[in-house]
């Protein structure tokens, strides 16, 4: 037996033994007065049987109280009045020689009013509460599902691969030339740093992003040797430039993955950053063909898109093409922008709407990370301040 | 027992090979005979000093580990290094696969080594050197070589004796082993003129089959022998070959 029959035998069980009680303990009791009482009750369950598909079919229990009281009103209104009604022909025989009628069929009907009232506080009690629990565990869900689409970013941006080819290269490192491999886990901590703390925010400066690249090339050199020869070329009126966290070490690492770890002679790549018309123009080159149909490529670049997508909407542009015979160059532009702006202006925009972010692609810039990131630029926008 | 095992080391990064062979100091029945950046030089260094066990280590620019396997006629012992679970190594359908992940534990290279030194495949390598017969050019590959199949992105390493029938199919041949077939880019007659003769006994113009796998050979119309090879194939015998097989088995 479900739950709501349960409830609505043992509800209306309960209601007829409370009236048989009180006309007992009245001394009134009669077999018209039983029947009456049962016959009643009988017509609760079937009143409230019957109404039952309409709240459902109006999904009332999801309805804000302001619309939800009036029509429950209404309802108990119809359903005790018919209770009243209907009861008339067992109330009459039952009604002492002189007193009126009328006063026994109003009482009798808001007895049913009540009746039903308190049907529906449990009715609604019940659903309410479940409701609140579905929601609740929904919420957690999300948030868990948030929790993991930000780990999977992080171990994306962490790369497994590097960070282990670093590690083992600083264990050969570490007999071969001790300096060498101390100053290799400085950068390899240094870039840790970078990509745990900033990674997630939605813009860092130009600068910050260099001192990340200038590290991941430290390590990389060390892994490829005389293999990787890298120029790094920026105007220092860009420094305060907003791009986002991880785009030109992403841009770098499929330069080297594609130019410099396939080939065995490896070769130069190259970065440059200039300011042309109010606009960044970034360049990285590496040796190499383009291979056209190397899905594999596509992801690091699919990547970067979108993350310039999420910062500049629909200004800034990045592609890939065969500068030359042997030389690939992947060329990005950007509108000039200070990260200080961008972020501010984030940040305003947070506080209008906070709920902006639910899309997966937003889930990046989550909150907790959001908030860790606004104070944190601002200091590092002044490298030219005195200390 | 004073076993040994000859060692190459196949790695692109000078680092990674320096620490491999620091690390392989500690083990003096793992002779190192050379180190080889590349696949190229590996090959070369494979002719050269036919180690009995190869370090590989599996993303090399130009070609991969797996290329330079697939490459090789025979194979030695093979444990792979890599940087990182790498999904190429989930390829492979035999579980018997020793990979080591960089950097490496040194109690796990000591696991893998003493597994080296028990297979069966270290001794049989050391003592089929001596009965193999004087000829020119490369000696022809016996049951007990060890050989790397590659089929798309599915990989084995059997020992010939595994292998029941190769058949061919255009330039293709599909090598059939317990359970399963993979396809090989090799033609028929490639793998005939490398197969020992005395143990692969090639029966028509599409079947080269394993006699050793062979379970029984009856009369077949024509003068000709059918036989039936492990597994359900049945290999009817061309009737030049089987005039052959007849005086062979005479002898």
């Amino acid at each position: 037996m479900s739950l709501y029959w349960k409830c609505q035998i043992g509800g209306w069980t309960a209601m007829t033994l409370w009236s048989l009680g009180i006309s007992t303990a009245l001394g009134t009791l009669t077999l018209e007065g039983f029947l009456a009482i049962v016959w009643v009750s009988g017509l609760g369950l079937l009143g409230t049987h019957l109404f039952r598909p309409i709240m459902r079919r109006g999904e009332w229990t999801r309805l804000p109280p302001a619309r939800l009281i009036p029509r429950v009103a209404l309802g108990i209104f119809v359903i005790g009045t018919s209770m009243g009604i209907l009861s008339i022909p067992f109330i009459l025989p039952r009604i002492p020689d002189g007193a009126s009628p009328f006063q026994f069929i109003i009482s009798n009907t808001v007895g049913s009013w009540f009746a039903i009232l308190g049907w529906m506080l449990l009715y609604f009690s019940y659903h309410f509460r479940t409701q609140t629990r579905e929601a609740r565990q929904k919420e957690w869900e999300l948030r868990v599902a948030m929790r993991e689409n930000e780990l999977r970013t992080l171990r994306a941006q962490l790369n497994p691969h590097f960070l282990f080819n670093s590690l083992n290269n600083l264990r050969g490192l570490i007999s071969e030339c001790p300096e060498r491999a101390q100053d290799a886990v400085t950068h390899l901590a240094a870039l840790l740093r970078y990509t745990l703390h900033l990674s997630q925010s939605p813009t860092v400066t130009l600068e910050q992003e260099l001192d990340g690249v200038r590290n991941y090339l430290a390590l990389e050199k060390i892994r490829f040797e005389e293999r990787l020869r890298d120029e790094v070329e920026v105007d220092p009126n860009l420094l305060d430039q907003a791009v986002p966290p991880m785009l030109l070490q992403n841009l770098l690492e499929n330069a080297l993955k594609h130019g410099i770890a396939r080939r065995r002679d490896g070769g130069v790549v190259s970065l440059r950053i200039t300011e042309a018309d109010g606009r960044v123009m970034v360049r990285v080159t590496n040796p190499g063909r383009l291979v056209e149909h190397d899905g594999r490529e596509r992801v690091g670049l699919t990547n970067a898109r979108e993350q310039l997508r999420l910062l500049f909407d629909e200004d800034a542009h990045l592609e890939l093409r065969q500068e030359t015979e042997g030389t690939v160059v992947c060329h990005v532009e950007l509108p000039r922008r200070r990260a200080a702006e961008v972020l501010s202006a984030r940040g305003r925009a947070d506080e209008v709407d906070p709920d902006v972010s639910v899309g997966p692609a937003l889930l990046q810039d989550s909150l907790p990370a959001r908030k860790s990131s606004r104070g944190r630029p601002s200091r590092t926008l002044k490298p030219g301040a005195p200390p | 027992m004073s076993s040994l095992l000859t060692a190459l080391i196949v790695d692109d990064e000078r680092l990674a090979r320096l620490e491999l062979r620091r690390l392989l100091a500690a083990h003096p029945r793992i002779e190192i005979l050379g180190e080889a950046p590349n696949a190229e030089e590996a090959r070369a260094a494979l002719a050269e000093l036919d180690p009995q066990l190869l370090f590989l280590d599996v993303q090399m620019p130009g070609e991969t580990g797996f290329d330079l396997l697939a490459s090789l006629d025979r194979v030695p012992l093979v444990v792979f290094t890599t940087a990182y679970d790498d999904y190429a190594l989930k390829a492979f359908e035999v579980s018997a696969l020793d990979y080591l992940v960089k950097p490496i534990e040194p109690a796990r290279l000591s696991r893998t080594v003493e597994r080296l030194l028990q297979s069966p495949a270290a001794d049989s390598a050391r003592t089929a050197e001596d009965e193999e017969p004087e000829t020119r050019g490369p000696p022809p590959l016996q049951p007990h070589h060890r050989v790397f199949l590659r089929d798309g992105d599915r990989c084995w390493f059997v020992e010939l004796r595994q292998v029941r029938l190769f058949e061919s199919a255009d330039n293709y041949t599909q090598v059939h082993l317990a359970g399963e077939s993979p396809l090989i880019l090799r033609s028929l007659n490639e793998l005939e003129a490398k197969l020992d003769p005395r143990f692969f006994f090639r029966a028509n113009r599409s079947q080269i089959m394993n006699l050793n796998e062979v379970e029984s050979i009856d009369p077949w119309f024509g003068g000709r022998l059918m036989a039936k090879v492990r597994g359900g194939h049945e290999v009817v015998l061309s009737r030049r070959r089987s005039r052959e097989f007849r005086e062979r088995m005479s002898v």
